[in-house]
């Protein structure tokens, strides 16, 4: 009998011995293969490091060189301006000779092709450095999502093998416990070291992120495109990279940015909503909604891009919500507050549309002027839009304006505004006109009183029906009297939607004060 | 040296050794007692040291990967500064050439109004032209786009032409310049770096690897002691001699 119970305890020794040691063997090759995921995420850390510095580079020399060649351009530009490239008849009062109009003009024509080919045919090498930090960029968020991802595993790698020294620790404490103890800690073990290498499995099974590279590059040559102004050609670059990788984020935010600015061409410039037909903007936001769903929901321009289309579709709610995500995201973006209040006045909320502006307003702080008029001229349009599209909201939409006008103008003075000032204050005359991209006006004002702050903001109707538009070049605040300078003033600004009407608003001291409309041209969007 | 082991045991079960007399120097047991335990003690061992090993190496990729985030940044340095002061080289040799151009301008301004008689004219003329280059070349070399020898050549020769300037030329010097100088962190090999720390990852990666396995050899002459069953006992003692022998070779010949 006692030899039995012998048999018996010592066949149970061995059982335990040879799952303690399969278990140790499970246990080493989860630490071997966590071991190639800790090595994996220092190479992708590494790589990605690397990449940041290397994205930077060419972000900088391709800004460079744009820059270098907008100044040889400007070089170009003013030959005309020297002396000896002046009118010819200028030039023989002056010398006392008779000069030939076509030897005067060939000298000209022989100065600019000697500038032209100064440095050779170089004109594509800032798109190639452009392209070329488009494309590193992203391998660096690509290689970051990586190593995010190794790093992940490594950690859930780390978590396994702590549950499963728990398993070997209740397993192998059965050798010393009496035998009715014995299956109340075995069976838990082993349940525990089979949950173990079911985990382990999962992990190690989990694909990491991966693109290929005719898809980053693709995306690169893209938004290259798309910068520089060539929507249509985008679209197409976005299709080609999601070919190979149909949920890729940052083509998905991209492609859906295109098509809203390949049918409202003038939108990245004036903010004009000039096409809001369904199938533009169901298009996009299908393209931005897979772009969130599939990780660019940490992505504030992808969040930033879904509200333009919401906003662009009356979806005022949607808007809402769109917005207040990126303004998680990045808080710092006085844009988007200063949208939110303009959806706010489009749901009615008055009290959420100036707490809005407020909070936009706190957000400019070392902005520069010119900066702060981009911001004011959106938020116009906007408003605007809001307008002419909830015509049950035009009331607050056109107070809202005026506070808003009231903020920029406290904003320009020093002192406090004053209540009422130049009550007689108008538009006596005001000329504008558009042609090959130039705005010309002659705005004549009366009744101003001296040192009173004047807002000239002149908008633009593109003609679609949602409403005028408002540009940051078309904006004068300052003195009432250079508002009104003598021969008026050409300021350039490139459109490609011809503006069909213009309004000229004033406004003295923060308060609206008169408004001319001037018909324009015929719409071409 | 010990008796050979007889081919079947004289017990009553042929399968299994006898419990009593198996002690170190029992003449019954092909392997000795004593031998399996000190071999699993070895194995050990051996495991230790390629773990230790695999660490050494973790390090040494540790700090190749530093040396080349370190020579990546150094290297961008270098790229950085050397395209942006050719790019404004580029843009000094633009307003160079315009000025060189107007003197072309000037100076054939100059040759008409010669044609027409007005001589007094055209002299004055020809020395605003001359004034117009040697100031040109003055400018251009003293925002860097010529060096002096560049500009005494010009004077020199008195040429009307203005000096020729190849980008890439310019850049490939400048960043000669760059890597060239007493301060400068020679040469810089930064994939050279990355690759090498691939490299030692993979031998980490094969070491633990190599751990992994001699503990299958633990395994193996752990059966090989508490099993009865001497063909067992036989079989798991040689699978696991030849997994230490194999993959110690290996892995001390080709990754530690």
């Amino acid at each position: 009998m006692a030899h039995d119970e012998e048999e018996v305890e010592s066949n149970y020794k061995r059982r335990i011995g040879i799952a303690l040691a399969t278990l140790a063997v499970l246990a080493a090759f989860i630490a071997f293969i966590q071991t190639g995921a800790s090595s994996n995420e220092a190479s992708s850390a590494r790589d990605a490091t690397r990449l940041a510095s290397e994205s930077e580079t060419a972000d900088v020399l391709s800004k460079g060189t744009q820059s270098g060649l907008e100044q040889i351009e400007a070089e170009l530009g003013l030959l005309g301006e020297r002396e000896v490239f002046g009118e010819t008849d200028d030039l023989a009062a002056q010398f006392g000779v008779e000069l030939d109009p076509q030897r005067a003009e060939a000298r000209s024509q022989n100065a600019e092709d000697r500038i032209g080919t100064s440095l050779g045919e170089r004109s594509d090498l800032p798109a190639q450095l452009s392209i070329e930090a488009e494309r590193l960029s992203l391998e660096q968020q690509l290689v970051v999502e990586q190593r995010v991802s190794w790093n992940a595993k490594s950690s859930q790698y780390d978590t396994v093998l702590t549950v499963l020294a728990v398993a070997i620790f209740l397993i192998g404490f059965t050798l010393v416990v009496g035998r009715n103890l014995r299956p109340p800690l075995a069976i838990p073990g082993l349940v525990l070291a089979l949950i173990c290498a079911g985990w382990a499995l999962q992990i190690y099974t989990k694909p990491t992120p991966s693109v290929s590279q005719e898809t980053i590059d693709a995306t690169a040559e893209g938004r290259h495109l798309q910068s520089f102004g060539d929507p249509f050609g985008a679209i197409a670059q976005f299709d080609a990279a999601l070919e190979s990788t149909p949920d890729y984020p940052e083509a998905l935010t991209s492609r859906s940015l295109a098509r809203v600015l390949a049918a409202n061409p003038d939108l990245s410039t004036t903010l004009a909503f000039t096409d809001t037909s369904p199938d533009v903007l169901e298009a996009a936001a299908e393209d931005v909604a897979a772009a969130i769903d599939n990780g660019a929901d940490e992505d504030p321009t992808a969040w930033a891009v879904a509200s333009i289309i919401a906003v662009a579709d009356r979806d005022w709610d949607a808007a809402a919500e769109y917005l207040e995500e990126g303004i998680r995201l990045n808080e710092l973006a006085a844009e988007l507050f200063l949208w939110r209040s303009a959806v706010a006045t489009a749901q009615g909320d008055r009290d959420a549309a100036l707490d809005w502006l407020q909070r936009a307003r706190d957000n400019f702080g070392n902005l520069g002027e010119e900066r702060i008029r981009t911001l004011a001229a959106q938020y116009l349009t906007l408003l605007e839009f809001v307008s002419a599209t909830e015509p049950d909201q035009a009331d607050l939409a056109a107070e809202v304006l005026a506070i808003g006008v009231e903020s920029l103008s406290r904003g320009r003075k020093d002192g406090a505004l004053l209540t009422g000032a130049s009550p007689s204050a108008s538009i006596v005359a005001a000329m504008v006109g558009f042609a090959d991209g130039v705005t010309s006006t002659n705005v004549e004002l009366d009744g101003i009183n001296d040192g009173d702050l004047v807002v000239v903001a002149v908008f633009e109707d593109p003609g679609a029906g949602n409403g005028w538009v408002q540009s940051p070049e078309l904006f004068y605040s300052g003195p009432g009297g250079a508002a009104d300078r003598e021969g008026g003033i050409s300021i350039p600004t490139p459109r490609n939607c011809e503006p069909t009407a213009h309004r000229v608003d004033l406004y003295v001291e923060g308060e609206f004060r008169d408004s001319v409309v001037v018909e324009g041209g015929t719409a071409t969007c | 040296m010990p008796d050979p082991e007889p081919e079947t045991e004289p017990d009553s079960e042929p399968d299994k050794e006898p419990e009593t007399g198996a002690t170190a120097g029992d003449p019954q047991r092909l392997i000795p007692r004593w031998l399996v335990p000190l071999l699993i003690g070895v194995v050990t061992i051996t495991a230790g040291v390629v773990t230790w090993r695999a660490g050494q190496l973790a390090s040494s990729a540790a700090f190749e990967d530093r040396q080349s985030v370190g020579q990546t940044i150094k290297q961008q340095q270098q790229f950085t500064e050397a395209g942006l002061s050719t790019v404004n080289a580029a843009v000094g040799y633009v307003d160079y050439v315009a000025d060189f151009a107007e003197a072309a301008a000037i100076d054939d301004l100059a040759a008409e109004s010669e044609e027409n008689g007005n001589t007094t004219v055209a002299a004055e003329l020809r020395r605003d032209a001359d004034e117009l280059r040697l100031a040109a070349t003055g400018k251009a070399r003293a925002v860097g786009v010529f060096g002096t020898e560049s500009v005494l050549t010009q004077v020199v020769t008195e040429s009307d032409q203005p000096l020729p300037f190849d980008i890439e030329e310019e850049l490939d010097s400048r960043q000669a310049a760059a890597s060239s100088g007493i301060t400068s962190p020679g040469k810089l090999d930064p994939d050279g770096w990355a690759d090498k720390a691939d490299d030692t990852r993979t031998r980490v990666r094969a070491l633990r690897l190599a751990t992994v396995l001699l503990l299958f050899a633990v395994v193996a002459y752990t059966v090989a002691e508490v099993t009865r069953s001497t063909g067992t006992r036989r079989l798991a003692f040689v699978a696991g001699s030849i997994i230490y022998v194999v993959v110690t070779t290996t892995t001390f010949v080709s990754v530690f």
